[in-house]
């Protein structure tokens, strides 16, 4: 049978008590230097209080009397006492801590999962159905008063230049109203036209749609716009644009937590991820949503796809010049689903009405491409 | 002297002299916080209540005083609980404000009063949380089986921190000796070992003239006076401190912190630079266009740039960037501070151990949340 030395404390008073350890054969005793039996612990209801193999002595604790300490020093303890408790075999221990580890890993995997493909792209959209129409226009209002002023910055100017020529504003507010009517949304559309050199439109929350100058250029034909404005109210329809600003809220908390309050890369980061992956399922849907507008306006419905087809054709699928559709499904698999439409209604726009609109930013550098429409 | 400590000191004859010591290494240190640093990547973030809970473990065991170590007793779990209820509330306040804020719609230019509001609110519940955190801490430490503990208000001790924060700006920071040593009294004089408080009678004043002179040095010395000023005060506070029938002291050399702290951050910032430069190589060969400007950002969709491969670098590169800068502020400032600081402290006098027993009280049930919800207890 074996004897160590060690050193009790009672958990009462703040003094060492030299002691004599004996491995029994179901129990540890603790006894005094004079042979007096001072506590005896059950193998099974005892455990180590630090981790075990960082330090020269071991430090015990028993479930039955768990303020009382007992340090065993010396060589050899540890693997008499893995003999008669198991919980302290070396091999065991390793086992057990990689299996903790996986069991983490599994968990954190687990969570991410749930995180990343249930909680935000279904509560996101239920979420963003809860918000009143009222908060989603302050809120668009106060991100397009950013914009612009992200764009004024861009350009090196006090104010971004949005274009508000009379008779432009008078044509695109008739076309804007003839979409609006067809739409039947509680959203009131406000078309902001910002003269710069972009072919893209987007949708913010509560009915705000920028407009660029680039796109009224590129455009060869009122139904292009006509199209790209109904596409962009199927967004504000869908609340596409107050989902997405829900998912960054709800990224950028997921990874601060992730980072411990220092994730500012991280949830940008992963904002951006998601928007990628995102907005694919999106843009079908405002496609389709914006053709049922342009039909039940009494619109030809095919600009849309021209705009796409002239797009792919002049900057391939995605890469490019124009990265501005990168985040959307390739044109291909779009005017696939927008080939489908019956090209039948009137024209969007009076020949005046459209030679205003492409107007509206004053007068442009001339542009041959755009002598026959 | 109280009752209790001349009660000790009749108790035992002869004064000693007790020195703590630190023998962690930074190896097993290192270890623990790599392990820790993957594992909370994994799990998003949810095992750094338990990666805290491993270190302490290990910092606490590897502290010893009279042949005995020191023991951390606190759970990952209790400080996972608290996080959450902290996280709760402030999650229900903040998302308020925030829904104000933007349904009152404020220009730009103007104030908006809700943010000041949430201004004050963040400035009240730091101390708040720091002095709960210590709270925790000191009731999950103990020594022979005796408990720490901490007594005290954290609300009193935020509303102390804040006026004597707004005493510092008033008098252009010269009260700063004032705001350190009032509030290092109240913690002090708060802080239980067993049955036993601690007492405080530092002052300010010794520490005034220090503080002109740091004010003098810091932009001559880049700040780094300020750690000597630290150092001193840090040796002042401990020769000010009793316990029972014991006074502490500390012979922590200047030099020796400020070198911990420059070679901590020299390396971690020569490890950032080398992780960019790796960075930068990596997304030359996965974005050329990008790297080469001829890919201009288009305001309407700065998304546009965000190929998967430049994700891919970007994922990498910042979760080793976070690893690696954990690793090297573990290994290389906290361990060396650790053992700097232990190292220096020593206790003389009287005291009679039988004398000293356990306090009733469990202690705080959850751990730091609203530290771990700022973010306010990296140890």
């Amino acid at each position: 049978m074996s004897e160590y030395r060690g050193s009790f404390n009672d958990g009462e008073k703040a003094v060492s008590h030299p002691v004599v350890v004996r491995l029994r054969m179901l129990e540890l005793w603790i006894e005094d230097p004079g042979g007096k039996l001072l506590a005896i612990w059950p193998y099974d209801k005892l455990s180590a209080v630090d981790e075990l193999g960082t330090a020269k002595s071991v430090r015990l604790s028993c479930v039955e009397s768990p303020k009382a300490r007992l340090v065993v020093e010396g060589d050899g303890f540890l693997e008499g006492l893995a003999e008669e408790a198991p919980q302290f075999d070396r091999r065991r221990r390793a086992r057990q801590r990689l299996l903790r580890r996986g069991l983490w890993a599994a968990a954190g995997l687990a969570a991410a999962v749930v995180i990343f493909s249930v909680v935000l792209p279904r509560g996101v959209p239920y979420l963003a159905r809860m918000i009143p129409v009222s908060w989603e226009e302050t809120l668009g209002h106060s991100v397009l008063d950013d914009l612009l002023a992200f764009f004024a910055a861009m350009e090196d100017e006090d104010q971004a230049r949005t274009c508000e020529a009379a008779a432009g504003r008078e044509a695109l507010d008739r076309l804007v109203a003839k979409l609006a009517a067809a739409a039947g949304s509680p959203y009131e559309y406000k078309v902001v036209v910002v003269d710069l050199d972009v072919t893209n439109a987007f949708a913010l929350p509560g009915g705000y749609i920028v407009l660029f100058d680039g796109l009224l250029d590129f455009a060869k034909s009122p139904e292009e716009v006509a199209g790209v404005l109904a596409h962009e109210m199927g967004h504000v329809i869908h609340r596409h644009g107050t989902q997405a600003m829900l998912r960054q809220l709800g990224l950028s908390l997921v990874f601060d937590f992730m980072m411990g309050g220092g994730g500012s890369i991280g949830a940008e980061l992963g904002s951006l991820v998601l928007a990628l992956s995102y907005s694919r399922e999106a843009e079908l849907q405002a496609d389709g949503t914006g053709i049922e507008i342009l039909q039940s306006a009494g619109l030809r419905p095919v600009g849309l796809a021209a705009f796409f087809k002239r797009l792919q054709s002049e900057s391939g699928d995605v890469t490019g010049p124009f990265q501005v559709l990168s985040t959307h499904p390739s044109f291909a698999a779009r005017l696939d689903r927008l080939k489908s439409v019956e090209d039948s209604g009137e024209a969007s726009m009076s020949p005046a009405d459209w030679a205003a609109l492409q107007a509206i930013c004053g007068p442009d550098e001339p542009d041959e491409d755009q002598t026959d429409t | 002297m109280n009752d209790q400590a001349s009660a000790a000191l009749g108790a035992t004859g002869g004064s000693r002299s007790i020195a703590l010591s630190y023998d962690g290494r930074a190896g097993e240190i290192g270890k623990i916080a790599l392990v820790n640093s993957l594992l909370g990547l994994i799990t998003l973030g949810i095992y750094r209540f338990w990666a805290k809970t491993r270190l302490r473990r290990y910092l606490w065991s590897h502290v010893a005083m009279e042949g005995d170590r020191f023991e951390y007793t606190g759970r990952g779990i209790e400080l996972f609980i608290g996080f959450l209820i902290a996280g709760v509330f402030l999650g229900l306040f903040f998302g308020a404000l925030m829904a104000g804020s933007i349904l009152l719609d404020y220009g730009p230019e103007e104030v908006n009063p809700l943010e000041i509001l949430y201004l004050l609110v963040i400035l009240f519940l730091i101390p708040v949380a720091l002095y709960r955190a210590r709270r925790y801490r000191l009731s999950r430490t103990q020594w022979r089986g005796i408990r720490a503990g901490q007594t005290g208000s954290a609300i009193k001790y935020a509303l102390m921190t804040l006026g004597l924060q707004v005493l510092v700006v008033v008098t252009l920071s010269l009260a700063y000796p004032f705001y350190r040593t009032v509030l290092q009294r109240y913690r002090t004089t708060h802080t239980w070992f067993g049955d036993q408080r601690l007492e405080f009678s530092g002052r300010a004043g010794p520490m005034f003239g220090k503080w002109l002179l740091t004010l003098l040095l810091y932009f001559p010395t880049l700040g780094m006076v300020y750690f000597w000023y630290r150092t001193v005060e840090f040796r002042y506070y401990a020769s000010e401190t009793r316990y029972a029938g014991l006074s502490l002291s500390s012979n922590l050399e200047a030099g020796r912190v400020i070198g911990i702290v420059l070679l901590s951050g020299i390396a971690s910032i020569f490890f950032i630079i080398i992780m960019s430069g790796i960075a930068l190589t990596a997304m030359r060969v996965v974005a050329p266009e990008l790297m080469s400007g001829e890919l201009a950002a288009d305001p309407a969709n700065p998304l546009a740039l965000f190929t998967p491969g430049v994700i891919a670098v970007y994922v990498v590169v910042a979760f080793v960037i976070i690893a690696g800068v954990g690793l090297i502020q573990t290994v290389l400032l906290v361990h060396p501070l650790a053992s700097a600081i232990i190292d220096s402290l020593k206790l003389e006098g009287t005291i009679d151990f039988e004398a000293l027993s356990q306090r009733a009280g469990q202690g705080p049930r959850h751990g730091e949340g609203l530290a771990d919800a700022f973010d306010l207890s990296p140890i």
